[in-house]
């Protein structure tokens, strides 16, 4: 009896399990709704200000509430289905799940075009050519946007294909380095313009009387890795651009992914073969190994803030975001000032190159933040529902509405021509600091997100001392070439004239 | 014998947590009526019909006073209902003052211009619980010409 009971109750859970797998997703969006994931710029649950959460977020909801009045269509956002937001694995795990069940969301974020080779973007070229609607006397939807955002690899995949839609674009630098004004005046500390100023200054704050950590690396940046903000913004582009004359194959002055998976293919991104990648990597090693200092890792944010009000760091590096939350610290008795991330230069290494430098005031072209892609699962066979997803992104592309996200979000500026940024930047003083021109060429690493998290892990293991050099070398070329070849194959990338 | 102990020792804890309740409740009590002699006042507002616009700034400068005399080093923390500060928090100085600067939103078709709420308090006058001492004042956003 029991038995037949025990069965009877495991077929009951099984049969709820299923249904609330296969249903519970899939049939959560239906007809006259549209799934959207904004990433960041997604309503928060509560749209009321409180004292932990100062500045809901709004603006995505207020203008999904408008969009319902005007087309009848209901925003149903992503962040309602638990949707991650840290890091790229999550993130395709989430939508791999989300795929599964048919219920991945039309509209979708994913760093731009981080999860190409999964084949899940639709092209949008075609739909940039007509007129957007919501914006009086346009003619072409792909004109309201800054002209150089269609050069960016986080909007073009590795065919050239436009597959994503800008909306928010890094404020210059990603990032800013937070400093104690009063710390660098009394000790005779400049602001550093280059990397190796900065590892400079870092090397001498160290010597300050009480200070523990004299930088501390970008909150996202949390383990030892070559996906960091800092390899990727402020240590190779100068090794990526001295590479261009053997990269940027159609001299066009603009290293495409497709180009450096070329190079890669043809060896020319090996650290065995390629002084530059030699040089960088070693440049990285020692950033981890040495500017930072042991233990850093397991250091929280929290900690490092009481470190930074008691005088024991000398510089932090966050997000603009982050302004008025350093102006109302309280406990800080010093003045702070921020200045831009610098760049590794050929005072670095003479593998690298010396970049020019712009204000935004001055056209400085900001790289591309937040994109949103039309997600081919949720749309393909259904002309409607990509009709409405494409509509959903004009309206969302208006002018009027960028600026509503963009100046409460705070993290960037607006892709969008004629679109209002955050004011708190002036506040900064940040429209007058240099910015380094870094979008000739990004340095490749795996391509694909397996491959990349692989040579994460080999570089870790590296500095760590678990690997040599020479090891890590090893793996790095082989989950590099393996990675463009799955590029290769999976996005039918034609290699006619490739010397591979 | 044995359940009149077991009900002595119901009615020790009953006792002794009618005591813990009496205490926290006097402390919260005296809290209460503590927070009421500060006076937390905006004292300042440079614009109380500002632009709705992103650009606009309101100087708003806050005194707090105890017994009429002006506290220095206390944590005041403002919180709009729309928009935001430059800085939330700030510390007043020796003549109980804190200068604060409201960052208005940029009116649009999907937010119209409207009152704004900015709640005033004083996070370091309690003594025992958060009881602040408060107020508040309301902006009257305007559409841009």
């Amino acid at each position: 009896m029991k038995r037949i009971a025990a069965v009877l109750i495991s077929v009951f859970f099984i049969i709820t399990a299923f249904l609330t797998v296969s249903c519970g997703g899939g049939d959560s969006v239906g007809e006259g709704q549209l799934f959207v994931d904004l990433h960041t710029l997604m309503p928060t649950p509560s749209e009321t200000a409180t004292p932990d959460q100062p500045n809901p977020v709004n603006a995505s909801r207020n203008i999904a509430k408008k969009y319902k009045e005007t087309t009848g269509t209901e925003i149903v956002w992503a962040s309602d289905y638990a949707k991650p937001i840290d890091n790229i694995n999550n993130m395709r795990a989430w939508y791999n799940t989300q795929v599964n069940v048919k219920n991945c969301p039309a509209i979708g974020f994913s760093f731009g075009t981080k999860m190409q080779e999964d084949g899940l973007y639709v092209s949008l070229d075609e739909y940039l050519e007509r007129p957007n609607p919501y914006v009086n006397g346009n003619t072409r939807w792909k004109d309201i946007f800054e002209d150089w955002v269609w050069k960016d690899q986080a909007v073009l995949d590795a065919n050239g294909r436009i597959v994503s839609i800008p909306i928010v674009l890094n404020p210059g630098s990603a990032t800013a380095i937070y400093y104690n004004k009063d710390m660098f005046e009394e000790n005779g500390l400049t602001v550093p313009t280059t990397w190796k100023e900065l590892t400079a200054a870092i090397d001498s704050a160290k010597g300050i009387s009480g200070v523990q950590y004299p930088y501390v690396p970008y909150t996202g940046d949390v383990g030892i890795s070559l996906s960091s903000w800092v390899f990727e913004f402020n240590l190779a582009p100068g090794f990526a651009a001295h590479m261009a004359d053997r990269t940027d194959y159609d001299n066009d002055g603009i290293v495409t992914t497709k180009e450096l998976i070329r190079a890669v293919l043809e060896n020319k991104f090996n650290p065995v073969l390629c002084q530059e990648a030699k040089e960088l990597y070693g440049l990285a090693y020692n950033y981890y190994k040495t500017v930072l200092p042991t233990g850093w890792e397991s250091v929280t944010s929290a900690t490092y803030l009481n470190m930074w009000n008691s005088h024991k760091v000398a510089m932090k590096n966050q997000g603009l975001w982050y302004y008025n939350i350093e102006r109302g610290n309280t406990l800080r008795d010093f003045a702070f000032d921020l200045f831009v991330p610098p760049v590794a230069q050929s005072d670095s290494s003479a593998k690298a190159s010396d970049l020019p430098s712009k204000t935004l005031k001055d056209g400085y072209q900001s790289e591309v933040l937040m994109a949103f892609n039309v997600m081919k699962p949720a749309v393909e066979n259904n002309e409607k529902l990509l009709d409405r997803a494409i509509d959903f992104l004009m309206y969302l592309t208006s002018p009027e509405a960028v600026t509503a996200m963009v100046q409460e979000n705070g993290e960037g500026l607006p892709a969008v021509k004629g679109a209002g940024y955050p004011s708190v930047y002036d506040d900064a003083g940040w429209l007058e600091k240099s910015f380094t021109v870094t979008n000739v060429s990004k340095w490749p690493l795996g391509f694909i997100v397996a491959n990349t998290a692989n040579i994460n892990a080999a570089f870790a293991g590296w500095v760590r001392g678990e690997l040599n050099q020479s090891e890590f070398f090893t793996k790095l070329n082989s989950e590099q070439k393996e990675g463009a070849r799955t590029m290769v194959r999976n996005m039918n990338i034609d290699t006619t004239g490739w010397e591979i | 014998m044995g359940t009149q102990k077991s009900k002595r020792k119901i009615g020790v804890k009953y006792i002794i947590a009618a005591i813990i309740i009496v205490v926290f409740s006097a402390f919260y009590i005296f809290d209460v009526v503590w927070a009421k002699t500060y006076d937390v006042q905006a004292v300042y507002v440079s614009d109380k019909t500002p632009v709705a616009s992103n650009s606009e700034r309101v100087e708003i400068v806050v005194r707090v006073t105890h017994f009429g005399k002006p506290m220095a080093k206390h944590e005041i923390f403002v919180l709009p209902s729309a928009g935001s500060m430059l800085a939330y928090t700030a510390l007043t100085d020796e003549t109980g003052q804190a200068v604060f600067y409201y960052i208005p939103y940029t009116a649009s078709a999907f937010t119209p211009a409207s009152d704004v709420t900015l709640r005033i308090r004083d996070q370091s006058n309690s003594v025992f619980w958060e009881i602040n001492a408060n107020t508040e004042i309301v902006l009257r956003l305007r559409q841009q010409g």
